[in-house]
């Protein structure tokens, strides 16, 4: 892909305060000129296309604490935006307990971006619309993510329709996770549902940072599974994603609730609501899941770009709802 | 503005100046002459300049200099013990896994980083181990032999300097 050969990053100011309100401060400072790096999986890449072209980068993997992960019965998980997908993917506590996030950060990128990308860079991560970060960007006239007026994969489209690629979301949705951002005004939480805007856009002001993912204590008897289909076989983003979250009465008992959360198939991570309906309350059965996994697909909202068109991602995501939904049942 | 930085590669420490906006991987090669890591698409999708920090497989195109400062980097040029290869390398060499040799480098680190996690491989793990190098030579088959041979081999010695994962459960 020659129009995307990548150039010498330009020159920027570099920072790496210890304290989070330094970083903030930073932030504030350069209006919206900064940037905060933490793995430098995504941005770097962006800065080499000189698509993104900060004045200043804030190194904010010196700032202590945000690296950890905290757990305990009664606030269950407390993740700091810091810890690395690998970190996520090795550890035990996530593992017994959560562990379609697991799931989730294994199967992002591949081994090097799950070294050094963290599960905030993953949520904030930067839109993969072929448009906007390769042929949209050498000389056409800029898309809206690109602070332009046009969207290039729909024909009139009054804002960005390129799909959402943040693979952790749709795990940590189900979890009924919450992000925890902190700005010059003190801290704020929003549930991870409502956290993205669009893809590459999320509710972060430019002086606000992630600092923690908290999830809590899921149920008894609750078993999850994420699948998904990349763009080549492996390393590289999500065409189509499905996280189900299943919580059973008992083991082997009805279903007392039922969580589904798809990437790639909308502009966000989105809920399958309708979906969830059709299962919950009920004994699972093969038809049930069947059915559940089509109103799902009829949730998604996927639009046709270069990778895949609308249709193929609407079918892929039904086949991995139902994947996973039967992944579950077996493990549950 | 330029930095001074402190780069330990292969245990050996290097005193760097570097401005931030420089790759290490551009480091490594261009100011500390260890030209065995390669630059192929320096957008981290293709594995050519793969080299392991504090144990972990990088990008090395994605990292800035800066932020390796201190840290353990490991190169293709580690691995070898003076004239002795690493049997990674060595089985490269006998199953003819190699041929232009470009993406050898980065596949052996990230095998290397692989089997020191995950001692029992199957050929699919394998292959996902290494689905991030790219090849345009070999068709990859004789790369998966070769690093089946070594992993069945058990005939190697466990990365040191991995980094721990930090969690708490109270």
């Amino acid at each position: 892909m020659q129009n995307e050969k990548a150039k010498q990053m330009k020159d920027f100011e570099y920072f790496e305060p210890t304290t989070l309100s330094e970083a903030i401060s930073l932030l504030s400072k350069y209006k919206g000129g900064a940037k905060v790096i933490a793995g430098g999986t995504d941005l770097l890449v962006r800065m080499k296309q000189r698509i993104t072209n900060p004045e200043c980068l804030i190194n904010i993997k010196r700032i202590p604490h945000l690296d950890k992960i905290d757990y305990n019965e009664r606030d269950g998980f407390r993740i700091g935006a810091l810890v690395t997908l690998h970190s996520l993917e090795t550890s035990h506590l996530i593992r017994d307990r959560i562990n379609i996030l697991t799931q989730a950060a294994h199967k992002v990128g591949g081994a090097r971006i799950r070294s050094m990308g963290t599960i905030g860079g993953n949520l904030c991560q930067d839109s993969k619309c072929p448009y906007y970060a390769r042929i949209g960007g050498w000389g056409r006239v800029p898309c809206y993510q690109r602070g332009g007026d046009i969207c290039y994969l729909v024909k009139g489209a009054k804002s960005c329709q390129a799909m959402a690629t943040a693979e952790t979301a749709p795990a940590l949705i189900c979890l009924d996770a919450k992000a925890k951002i902190t700005g010059p005004q003190g801290e704020r939480t929003v549930a991870m549902e409502d956290f993205f805007i669009s893809a590459g856009v999320t509710v972060l002001g430019i002086d606000e940072i992630l600092t923690t993912v908290e999830i809590p204590n899921p149920p008894a008897y609750t078993t999850g599974a994420y699948l998904r289909e990349g763009v080549r076989k492996a390393s590289d983003f999500a065409v189509a994603g499905a996280a189900v979250l299943l919580t059973l009465e008992s083991p082997g008992g009805a279903c007392r609730d039922a969580r589904i959360s798809l990437i790639g198939v909308a502009r966000t991570p989105i809920r399958a609501k309708k979906a969830d309906g059709i299962i919950k309350g009920k004994k699972i059965t093969d038809s049930l899941i069947t059915q559940a996994a089509q109103v799902a697909s009829e949730e998604a909202r996927p639009v046709s770009d270069i990778y895949r068109s609308a249709t193929y991602r609407r079918v892929r995501v039904n086949e991995l709802v139902q994947q996973a939904a039967r992944q579950v049942m077996e493990a549950a | 503005m330029k930095r001074e930085i402190q780069l330990i590669v292969n245990g050996d420490s290097y005193a760097v100046v570097a401005n931030p906006n420089e790759t290490l991987l551009d480091v490594i090669r261009n100011k500390l002459g260890l030209t065995g890591t390669k630059k192929g698409c320096d957008i981290g999708d293709c594995g050519a300049c793969t080299v392991l920090m504090d144990g972990l497989p990088v990008s090395s195109c994605l990292v800035l200099a800066v932020d390796a400062d201190g840290k353990d980097i490991t190169t293709i040029e580690g691995l070898a013990e003076g004239e002795k290869l690493h049997p990674i390398q060595q089985a490269f060499i006998e199953h003819d896994a190699v041929q232009c040799g470009f993406c050898t480098p980065g596949m052996i680190m990230s095998a290397y980083a692989f089997l020191n996690e995950n001692p029992g491989l199957t050929v699919d793990e394998i292959r996902e181990a290494v689905a991030g190098n790219l090849c345009r030579c070999t068709g990859y088959t004789k790369i998966v032999e070769a690093i089946q041979a070594v992993a069945q081999s058990g005939n190697y010695r466990r990365h040191k300097g991995s980094r721990g994962i930090r969690e708490v459960a109270s």
